[in-house]
């Protein structure tokens, strides 16, 4: 801007460019806008998709509470149920569904229907969750395979090593297998994994089924 | 300059870049630069997001409000070093960070409207069961939180408990689980137990001094005694200060006459009537006419208390032969008081009349309330003229008492001055000594304090609590040291004494299993013992010692043989032998029991899957503490 114009010189030498680059800026700022506008609209919806599915999950944990120890009759129960299903189908992508996938199992294996439970678990790992919820469903995949009077199954189920994490678990659920197939060394090793893997020296009941399951001479004295 | 600013204003590239910042605010707002201002390093990162140095004070700040409100004069003053409640602070911040991370990235968030309803249903913020505003801001106010950074907490704090939520309300209990557990907390054993006992091993071992020398030499950390100092004293007590005050007898006297004066028309008397009623059915006339009768029988001798069981309509009092009990000045209607204070001792009125109908009155007792003599109160007295007076006193005695031993080299010259005597210590370690001023937090501190300690000063002025000030010195150091062999020689010996005697006596119980192992449960009797039997022993029996209960229940299975164990005792050890593990047969399971066990498992596995969740996330974290 070094040189001196008048300011007609000015106005004629912007009139020039907008001539030649004006369509493309029009066009440029408009994608722009679009972009802007679209982005924002899309977030806006996540966000009220993400709102809605904790509504409706909320609505679930409150029709699906209990009182301790108690079990849902079965209006209660058709609700929860009915509520589930609509999250799991609606929420497909929030852990909102798989959580409600989470409880349907719940709710079918506490009334006796194991094969349905089994069903809902495997819809979960059909998502491909994140691997803590993966990792919980596997676990109660390979309890119902046991409780259906297959420990091989179980035991299969749990092939591979645990998350980290969910190790105590895991091998607690591979001891009650094995101590199904009346293997008591091998229960009684995974039982001992399981402790090593506890915090705050384990739960009363694990180390009850371990003490179920000790080995004669391993005591002192002997 | 400024004039080529302006010219350079109106040129299109400047027009331009005006132009961009237009938009830049117009769409993202003033944040968009005031963001890049950049604030100081946070102290913890977790997976890239920042806990603030904010956040981490706030969180202190309300966990030491919540501790104080908890334990009140109580709180041990170290249990709120900032040192100590930001390790658990930040522990928990990190935690909360950790899972609100992971909600968010499966999805989950918390809808606006749900956090509205969780506040205005909390009750702690309702009045007469309506939402209060100003209620809710002042409660938060207490707690040291804005309504914003509540707002904040609990939309945290919801969106975890959904996450809880997913794992634990969603776990369950199959049947084969429930009846296994059942199985398992209902198996009993068939248990035989005999205890040795240790004392007569005791008298068969030696121990040599070379042993005892040779263990003093291994162990000595064990022999290391704490730190511990001695300590000289002056107390300022708030009940010596007031026993010095001077009070006038005519001061006293005074005092004295005000509580006469107190006493007047305090007299109570144990008064009784016979209510006869004027009513539809009975006139005026016939109602005195009534009662003059009973005047008359009474006179004859006829009891008070039988008549008013008979006669008397009031149904408060009939019944226990008209007694009212002690009645004050002002309670009852005039007529019937201004009778009843000319009664003496004993005496029956004539009928009086009142708005109920008329009265006999009896004045059962006057409760001698006679004003205390001035010789048996003048103690009492004095203590409370003193008490009132000692208060200015000893807040000016305490503030010289400062000045004086913060200036002396030691605490003769305060001691002195105020007239007190310097009393000294036994020694005590950092957790106090024996009684309860050696365990006084606040002297425990002033004492430990390095300028105390190691300088050799004068502590400041100590509160021990209201009524009691204390500037102490340190007036020995003993260092953490080991205690010289003499000191502890007792003590090691007793020691090896029952290692020896113990590892006999286990050298024998091993030597009856084997026997036993060999000949069966009868060989006992070659060692002079006899079993102790219980079959069908529960997991929770009470009628076995419960060392041997815990330990039969961990021997294994018996096969051939029973299985036998060695369990230490108090006194010695025990043999336990497991002859049978009974399954239950046939276990029937009530509904109830059933539910009862199906939430505790199920309880259990979504417990445990909700800490697997956390240390998953833990372990696969990125955190970095600066």
């Amino acid at each position: 801007m070094a040189e001196l114009r008048t300011e007609e010189e000015q106005v004629e030498a912007l009139k020039n460019w907008w001539r030649e680059n004006g369509r493309s800026t029009l066009l440029g700022v408009g994608l722009a806008a679009l972009a802007v506008f679209g982005w924002k609209a899309w977030q806006q919806h996540e966000q009220q998709t993400m709102q809605a599915g904790a509504m409706a999950y909320q609505s679930l944990m409150t029709a699906a509470a209990t009182q301790p120890g108690a079990q849902l009759d079965g209006e209660r129960r058709k609700t929860a149920t009915h509520l589930a299903g609509q999250l799991k189908e609606e929420h497909q992508d929030s852990a909102y569904g798989l959580y409600a996938a989470l409880w349907l199992a719940k709710s079918a294996a506490e009334t006796g229907n194991l094969d349905q439970a089994t069903a809902e678990l495997e819809w979960v790992l059909a998502q491909e969750p994140e691997s803590a919820i993966a990792e919980a469903a596997r676990l109660r995949l390979a309890r119902l395979k046991l409780a259906q009077g297959d420990p091989q199954g179980a035991l299969a189920r749990l092939e591979g090593a645990a998350e980290e994490g969910f190790q105590a678990a895991f091998y607690e659920i591979q001891g009650d297998a094995y101590q199904a197939l009346g293997e008591e060394g091998k229960a009684r090793a995974a039982y001992e994994s399981a402790l090593a893997a506890s915090a705050n020296g384990g739960h009363p009941l694990l180390s009850m089924k371990l003490d179920d399951v000790a080995a004669i001479g391993a005591q002192d004295g002997q | 300059m400024l004039q080529s600013m302006r010219e350079n204003s109106q040129g299109i590239i400047a027009k331009i870049i005006v132009g961009f910042i237009i938009v830049t605010f117009a769409l993202w707002g003033v944040d968009s630069l005031v963001g890049l201002a950049s604030a100081p390093d946070a102290p913890v990162e977790v997976n890239g997001v920042e806990i603030t140095e904010q956040q981490i004070r706030e969180g202190v700040e309300l966990q030491r409000r919540q501790l104080m409100a908890q334990m009140g004069d109580n709180l041990d003053p170290s249990l709120l070093e900032d040192s100590l409640l930001r390790g658990m602070v930040i522990e928990g911040l990190v935690q909360q960070t950790l899972l609100v991370q992971h909600a968010r990235e499966q999805g989950m968030g918390v809808a606006d409207e749900h956090m509205d309803q969780i506040i205005l249903q909390t009750p702690d913020f309702q009045v007469d069961g309506r939402f209060d505003r100003s209620r809710f801001e002042a409660l938060l106010r207490n707690v040291g939180l804005t309504p914003l950074m509540y707002r904040d907490y609990l939309r945290k704090d919801t969106l975890i408990n959904q996450s809880q939520a997913g794992l634990v309300a969603t776990a369950f209990a199959l049947p084969r689980e429930i009846s296994e557990l059942a199985a398992l907390d209902r198996q009993t054993r068939d248990i035989r137990y005999v205890d040795l006992e240790l004392a007569p091993y005791r008298d068969q071992v030696v121990v040599s001094d070379d042993e005892i020398a040779e263990y003093y030499e291994a162990n000595r950390e064990e022999f290391r005694s704490p730190e511990q100092v001695a300590i000289e004293y002056v107390m300022l007590n708030k009940a010596d200060v007031a026993a010095g005050i001077e009070v006038e007898e005519a001061e006293l006297q005074s005092e004295y006459e005000r509580l006469v004066d107190s006493f007047e028309g305090d007299e109570a008397r144990e008064a009784a009537h016979i209510l006869i009623q004027v009513n539809d059915e009975r006139s005026a006339e016939e109602a005195r006419t009534l009662a003059e009768d009973l005047t008359a029988q009474l006179e004859s001798g006829a009891d008070f208390a039988v008549l008013a069981r008979e006669y008397s309509e009031d149904p408060g009092s009939a019944e226990a032969g008209g007694d009212l009990g002690y009645v004050e000045r002002g309670v009852m209607v005039p007529e019937f008081e201004e009778a009843l204070y000319k009664l003496k001792e004993g005496e029956v009125s004539t009928p009086v009349q009142t708005d109920f109908g008329y009265h006999l009155i009896k004045l059962v007792a006057i409760d001698d309330a006679e004003p205390p003599r001035f010789e048996e109160v003048r103690t009492s007295l004095l203590n409370e003229l003193q008490s009132q007076r000692a208060e200015s006193l000893f807040v000016a005695r305490a503030e010289e008492l400062a000045d004086i031993s913060f200036s002396a080299a030691d605490l003769r010259e305060p001691a002195e001055a105020l007239n007190l005597d310097i009393q000294t210590s036994d020694f005590f370690g950092r957790e106090g000594g024996a009684d309860t001023l050696l365990s006084n937090p606040r002297l425990l501190a002033a004492a430990f304090d390095p300028e105390v300690l190691e300088a050799g000063n004068n502590s400041e002025l100590v509160e021990l609590d209201a009524d009691r000030m204390v500037v102490l010195r340190v007036k020995e150091h003993r260092p953490a040291q080991v205690e010289p062999l003499g000191q502890v020689r007792e003590q090691i010996q007793a020691l090896l004494i029952n290692q020896k005697a113990v590892a006999r006596l286990r050298d024998d119980a091993q030597e009856m299993i084997v026997a036993m192992q060999a000949q069966g449960l009868e060989a006992i009797a070659q060692f002079d013992k006899s079993w102790q039997e219980q079959d069908a022993m529960e997991r929770g029996d009470q009628s076995v010692p419960a060392a041997i209960r815990d330990r039969a229940f961990k021997l294994a299975k018996p096969l051939d043989a029973p299985s036998f164990g060695i369990v230490e005792r108090v006194d010695g050890l025990a043999v336990v032998a497991v002859t049978a593990v009974n399954e239950p047969q046939d276990l029937v399971l009530s509904d109830a029991e059933r539910q009862g066990l199906g939430g505790f498992i199920a309880n259990r596995y979504g417990q445990a899957d909700y800490q697997a969740l956390l240390s998953h996330l833990r372990a696969n974290a990125e955190i970095e503490q600066r």
